[in-house]
């Protein structure tokens, strides 16, 4: 979730992947940090974490998301006893930079970074990097309550998890119409070409390697495979918004063309993004989400607690209640934030369960998202983008 | 001779016009809870905007923050850049050309590569995450743009006018008082203005070195794009300190001390 604006550009993704391969270049002291005399007991952990602040570096770009944080997990947090700070940041890679400076500086303790919300790039760049805390989700209380056996959750973006992160939020690609000018639309990509030929310039989707155009890349190579995708592509682009000759250069930019009317489709890796954009006054309240195709990529997001952060064991706590339950459901009501649980619903004791069932339906939430097509490799990404950039932006 | 104060009057509200429509549109944007096109005003008015702007509560926070830090960087950076425009203005140099690289240095990197390398020296000399270490962090993007514009404002006439000052017995605070200050009035107001305004845009040594601490471009940042609606009311408020101290600044440089 968020993700969008945790990786508007590659370019940060780059610098961090490079800055810690010439970290493993040039520093082989990795080990040693994290592994001095960890407490065995939750309990412990959560005695450890009294008094603590923790800073939660995250994007702050989504006042809804930050609402969340400010008015149900600060409480919570504090009612565990810990301090609980947010970090607004426009990019997470700024975050990982920080971590990346600290070790660069020889600091093995004490990091001003207790706890990222991050992307799985950055994920997988940290943990090439051994940047991350490892071995401590499964020992949290409420990680009973997730099934690990799941590959969307115990696989960020293909690269196994290993227990460096934490599951907390979950991301499902989907598309939006406004029904009171399109009551039904185009939910096959068969569809979508034919609505296309009979409306074109009506749909457009962010250039990769912005991070949902990228996506939508993504979605119709899961359903029907690399080539067969590019080759849809190639026919979808004639059909498109000024004729395929530009592209939005993010999905904030798609949001607005929707939004003033001149495509008739807007499209996120948030789940919640309609009710988020119709709550901001985006989108009319007429406007509809659906998923394109059999089932949509999914992807769950994840917190980290960098190997040297001053505040581990508040960390761990936070992490927990993330997870929890309580907050889960909080989370996953429409009123809310309306995004899906990355609980086993089946494994919340049914007490706690209820709250799951009781959400209100809501129009602007998908509450079903189809068969789950899971996320490529993340190294996998790029060449992706490149092929893109290759034979549909510059089309030969 | 007609048409001149006529064409003068013209350009100056072109000129006027076109800095107060992007504050205004600004303006208007902040209040906009739905604004869609064709519509040319807003189809619903409210305060969503200030509401997300203040959500956390450490917006109020952030722009203290920057405002001591703006403070601190400016007035260290007149103090160590005074007598470094003094020996630049008055040419006493005989190759200007290697100190005024060496003064634009912070400028001419990118400021990626400052922030990453501050950080890291930070980090080692234990200055991280303080205001002190901002302070000292925007110093080195403040100090160039604070010498580079006092420098103009020293040079012979100052000197002259000083000399008389000694030659009438006038002790040197007294001269410092009287003489050099008022004549370097209008540059020293230019130069506090500047280095107060770029260290209150600075983003990426903020976050860099700030370690969290909230700082007004940080809290602004995010919106931008994600929430045109937040980011012009943030901006609105992001807008007042500087103009307050250009106006601060201002008068004191057209009033003699």
């Amino acid at each position: 979730m968020r993700a969008r604006s945790q990786l508007r550009t590659t370019l940060p993704a780059l610098a961090v992947l490079s800055a810690t391969l010439l970290l493993a270049a040039c520093g082989g002291d990795e080990d040693g940090s994290a592994e001095t005399e960890r407490p065995d007991s939750f309990a412990e952990i959560a005695g450890a974490a009294q008094g603590q602040t923790v800073r939660w570096w995250m994007d702050g770009g989504d006042d809804r998301i930050n609402a969340y944080v400010d008015d149900v997990v600060i409480p919570a947090a504090r009612e565990a006893g810990v301090r609980l700070e947010r970090v607004p940041v426009g990019d997470t890679a700024d975050a990982v930079q920080r971590v990346i400076a600290q070790r660069r500086a020889g600091r093995e303790s004490g990091g001003a970074v207790d706890l990222i919300w991050l992307n799985g790039e950055n994920f997988a760049a940290g943990k090439e990097a051994g940047l991350w805390l490892e071995g401590w989700v499964r020992d949290l209380p409420n990680a009973r309550f997730v099934d690990f056996d799941d590959p969307t959750i115990v696989n960020d973006f293909q690269v196994p998890v290993d227990g460096q992160e934490a599951p907390w939020s979950r991301a499902a690609f989907a598309l939006a119409h406004d029904s009171e000018e399109l009551a039904e639309p185009p939910r096959t990509y068969a569809a979508l070409l034919e609505y296309l030929r009979r409306n074109p310039g009506r749909f457009t989707y962010p250039a990769p390697p912005d991070f949902t155009g990228s996506a939508f890349v993504r979605q119709v190579v899961a359903a029907m495979g690399e080539d067969r995708a590019f080759a849809y592509l190639r026919e979808l682009k004639p059909l498109m918004y000024r004729d395929g000759e530009t592209f939005p250069e993010s999905a904030d930019e798609l949001n607005d063309l929707f939004a003033n009317g001149q495509v008739d489709f807007a499209m996120s890796y948030e789940a919640n993004f309609v009710a988020a954009e119709v709550d901001n006054g985006t989108f009319p309240q007429s406007t509809r989400p659906f998923v394109l195709g059999e089932g949509a990529l999914v992807n769950v997001s994840y917190v980290t607690i960098p190997s040297d952060a001053a505040n581990q064991a508040g960390a761990q706590v936070v992490a927990n209640l993330l997870m929890s339950p309580e907050l889960q459901a909080q989370k996953a009501d429409p009123e809310i934030l309306g995004i899906p649980t990355v609980l086993d619903v089946e494994r919340v004791p049914p007490d706690l369960r209820g709250r799951f069932d009781e959400l209100d339906e809501s129009p602007y939430v998908l509450s079903d998202f189809g068969q789950v097509e899971q996320e490529l490799p993340a190294s996998s990404v790029e060449p992706l983008e490149q092929r893109w950039e290759r034979e549909i932006l510059r089309g030969d | 001779m007609v048409r001149r104060p006529l064409l003068a009057r013209a350009g100056g509200l072109a000129i006027g016009l076109a800095f107060a429509l992007p504050l205004a549109i600004l303006g208007v944007r902040a209040f906009a809870d739905t604004w869609r096109a064709p519509a040319l005003v807003p189809q619903d008015w409210g305060l969503r905007g200030f509401e997300a702007a203040f959500g956390g509560g450490a917006t109020v926070e952030a722009f203290g923050n920057s405002i001591v830090v703006a403070l601190g960087a400016t007035a260290l950076a007149l103090a160590l850049g005074w007598p470094a425009a003094r020996v630049l203005g008055e040419r006493r140099l005989r190759r200007p050309g290697v100190v005024f690289v060496a003064l634009a240095m912070p400028l001419l990197v990118p400021p990626y590569a400052t922030g990453a390398g501050l950080t890291e020296w930070f980090i080692r000399l234990r200055i991280i995450d303080s205001l002190g270490g901002l302070v000292l962090a925007h110093l080195t993007a403040v100090l160039p743009y604070v010498v580079l514009v006092l420098l103009a404002g020293f040079g012979t006439k100052v000197t002259e006018l000083e000399d008389m000052g000694r030659t009438l017995g006038l002790s040197p605070a007294r001269r410092l008082a009287w003489v050099t200050l008022p004549s370097v009035a209008p540059t020293l107001a230019a130069a506090t203005v500047l280095g107060f305004l770029v260290s209150w845009s600075q983003y990426g040594s903020s976050l860099a070195v700030g370690g969290g601490l909230p700082m007004a471009p940080l809290v602004l940042f995010p919106f931008i794009g994600p929430d045109p609606q937040t980011a012009a009311a943030l901006s609105l408020l992001y807008v007042i300190p500087p103009i307050l101290a250009l106006l601060v600044t201002a008068r004191a440089a057209s009033s003699p001390l």
